[in-house]
């Protein structure tokens, strides 16, 4: 497919050598290319925003960027299946251990409470109720891989003062 | 036996095999029931098994690395929310439920329940705390709706490819669901992204979010107090300037001369608001304003 | 916004009240410190890791270098240099490891492996930000003195504060209830009075996690019900600046198995879930 300006070169070209005067001038100035020649494909030329989005596209698109499929021969299969089967196992003992540690924790709480309700009803009042707003304090940290190049803050007294 | 009648197709056909002209009852099932054509092809074995198999040509490993959020939360978080959330001699509080008619009128029969007193839906029971129910994240939902979307999807491209660059899972379009004239949006349009997070990117995301982009936000404040949807979800938004301190944003700074800003809705099995705030205090999500029923008098620290 | 306890430092224990209910009843502290990095990995972990990373790797998409690295551009030069490419495809050559598949410079049937291109760093900019980051130990000083009174020590661990008074054998510390105050207000001011106030805690709820019994002080099961009991509640604190200093008194810092080293067996069992496995 021709594009427009290609098309009107040529056009142009074809008429000066037709002319009779300028024929020499033009020949010599323009680079001579024949319709055969010239390459058909369009040269596409597009604003820097849309060949960004050109770009996003082809990030998020998976064309060309696949590999192959996964081959694996039975072996393969039964080695990843063992080992799998041994991840679950052992995040299920995990889980169970930490299942039972928690459901332990929570009868001893109630069965504190209860406890206490008997021995010191007012303590138990003010032990039970619900308290609104409870926060974690803005200290507390998700922990990271390697340490803090100071591990411990041991100077609390200027914070206490506030 | 003729199964078809002026060229329509009966799925009953006593009617129409004993030839006369009527009204098909059975709902068609082919319209409904989507068929995976692929799946039932033998060219594709691997399609056969679920996603979560090797042989899965879509299978993707997901504990890849050691997840420290997930860690931190069961090591710490949850026996404290136990101590927090437990009380002695509690019982189950039914929620706002439709009720019954009282039959003063004849056209009450057969009509649908009356609304719950005092809320529109129905609410669920809240139940008694107990080691089993102890509040966790389960999801994080992102949405990002661009309003200049709708004279250039560009942006509301770009605003895909910006949130699978924050979060590393791929973001599905959304699309405007109906004509609004004075917004100039017409049905169809797509007009940004959004993304449901679960497991280790979504941890990823919460720590990100807490340690990196909260702190560098000029005047930040917390998300609110009074944010919440009563069932236990926290919601909360970021604005464009907010999105250039994610890192990934923040070191590709060519590309993102423009950012999008996204609601986030943080889903959590906690039962009330209240108890959803003091689980995402936990990771360090700080909240301001003043908690409903609480004096800021009356807090003991 | 959080505080750090105001009211608690406002509440001095006074001297009991003799004869009452309350006179039975103690306030213990589980002081915990929460762990400061991610927990030591067992060998099951890294290999499951480990593998489960290297097929991920294997099934990743082609990486876009041309979406991060702006065409032209010295960066871009930088990345393509580090990168090893893939051997192509040659007519009549017969590969040993199988044909190669390569589309857009990625070997299909590999793993492709991004090489981030080495930075060169100057001896005169070791302070500046772009120096390269050397992670700190995670086995600190504390560690390797075995110090058991420091908190920097043994970070990927919960500690618990156990003290031991007047060689009775190690516990968690226990005060007795003034007048009028409360279970968590009398754990977190009996604590400062042991330890001096350059201590931040934070209680984690105002009920007890946990109760003792003691008959004649010895430790009688939670569901033991007698006149002569004597109670301990305990409530749960974590610690987040500051250090427990006390005059005169035998202190530690512990991890769940150094308690049950140290402490009585019927103690540990009747307090073990208290303590964190992490």
């Amino acid at each position: 497919m021709l594009t427009f300006p290609i098309k009107s070169q040529i056009a142009t070209l074809s008429r000066a050598v037709n002319g009779s005067t300028n024929t020499k001038y033009l020949i010599s100035s323009l680079p001579l290319q024949f319709a055969r020649g010239k390459r058909t494909k369009r040269t596409v030329t597009v604003s820097a925003g849309t060949q960004r989005i050109i770009t996003q596209l082809s990030v998020i698109s998976a064309r060309k960027k696949v590999p192959r499929v996964l081959k694996l021969s039975n072996e393969d299969l039964i080695r990843h299946d063992t080992v799998q089967r041994a991840w679950t196992l052992f995040q299920r003992e995990k889980r169970q251990q930490q299942d039972e540690q928690l459901s332990k924790q929570y009868d001893s709480i109630i069965n504190a409470l209860e406890d206490l309700k008997a021995v010191a009803p007012e303590l138990y009042a003010v032990a039970n109720k619900k308290e609104k707003g409870k926060r974690f304090p803005l200290e507390a940290r998700i922990p990271v891989d390697y340490p803090p190049n100071k591990i411990w803050y041991y100077d609390v007294a200027k914070d206490e003062s506030k | 036996m003729r199964l078809t009648v002026g060229g329509a197709r009966f799925f009953s056909s006593t009617r129409a095999a004993a030839g006369k002209a009527g009204c098909n009852t059975v709902a068609p099932v082919h319209h409904t029931v989507k068929i995976d054509k692929n799946r039932l092809s033998p060219r594709f074995p691997g399609l056969q098994h679920s996603k979560l198999d090797i042989r899965h040509p879509g299978y993707k490993p997901t504990s890849t690395y050691q997840d420290r959020v997930a860690e931190y939360y069961s090591n710490s978080v949850q026996s404290d929310l136990l101590l927090i959330n437990a009380q002695h001699g509690e019982s189950r509080q039914p929620g706002y439920k439709r009720r019954e008619w009282d039959g003063s009128s004849p056209f009450h029969l057969n009509r649908s329940l009356r609304k719950p007193k005092g809320s529109d839906a129905e609410t669920p029971d809240i139940k008694p705390h107990s080691a089993a129910n102890v509040p966790k994240i389960e999801a994080i939902h992102i949405n990002c709706y661009v309003e200049q979307a709708k004279d250039n999807v560009n942006h509301a491209i770009s605003a895909l490819v910006q949130l699978q660059q924050i979060t590393g899972v791929k973001p599905k379009p959304i699309y405007s669901k109906t004509n609004v004239l004075h917004w100039r949006v017409r049905a169809g349009y797509q007009m940004g992204a959004s993304v449901v997070l679960k497991g280790r990117p979504m941890h990823q995301f919460i720590a990100t979010l807490t340690e990196v982009v909260f702190p560098r936000i000029r005047m930040f404040k917390g998300v609110s107090n009074k944010s919440g949807d009563t069932l236990g979800d926290i919601q909360f938004g970021l604005r464009p300037d907010d999105v250039k301190f994610f890192p990934e944003i923040e070191q590709n700074q060519d590309n993102w001369s423009k950012t999008y800003g996204f609601h986030v809705n943080v889903v959590t099995s906690a039962q009330t608001d209240a108890e959803a705030r003091t689980l995402l205090s936990a990771y360090g999500i700080p909240f301001y304003g003043s908690e409903k029923g609480v004096k800021p008098e009356n807090v003991e620290y | 916004m959080y505080q750090p306890l105001k009211r608690c430092l406002a509440t001095v224990a006074s001297p009991s009240a003799e004869g009452s209910a309350v006179n039975a009843i103690k306030a213990a502290l589980l002081l915990t410190r929460q762990p400061i990095v991610t927990p030591d990995l067992t060998e099951l972990e890294k290999a499951y890791f480990n593998y489960q990373e290297e097929l991920e790797r294997r099934l990743m998409w082609t990486f876009p270098h041309y979406y991060y690295f702006k065409k032209g551009s010295l960066s871009e030069r930088r990345f393509i240099k580090a990168q090893k490419g893939p051997v192509s495809n040659q007519p009549n050559i017969l590969f040993e490891k199988g044909e190669p598949d390569v589309v857009h410079n990625r070997e299909r049937r590999l793993k492709q492996e991004v090489r981030i291109p080495k930075e060169e760093y100057e001896e005169s900019s070791m302070s500046d930000i772009s120096r390269p980051v050397v992670p700190n130990s995670r086995i600190t000083d504390a560690d390797r003195a075995n110090d058991i009174t420091s908190l920097e020590r043994a970070l990927p661990r919960t500690l618990h504060l156990l003290v031991n008074e007047n060689n009775k054998g190690w516990k968690l510390p226990s005060f007795a209830l003034a007048q009028g105050t409360t279970l968590h207000r009398a754990a977190e001011s009996g604590l400062r009075e042991l330890g001096g106030d350059d201590i931040h805690t934070w209680t984690v709820a105002r009920s007890p996690a946990a109760v003792l019994k003691y008959e004649h002080g010895k430790l009688v099961a939670p569901d033991a019900n007698s006149d002569k009991l004597e109670r301990e509640f305990i409530i749960k604190s974590h610690i987040l600046a500051g250090a427990f200093k006390p005059q005169n008194l035998e202190y530690a810092w512990l991890t769940k198995e150094e308690v049950e080293e140290r402490v009585s067996k019927d103690y540990f069992e009747a307090t073990e879930f208290l303590f964190s496995r992490v």
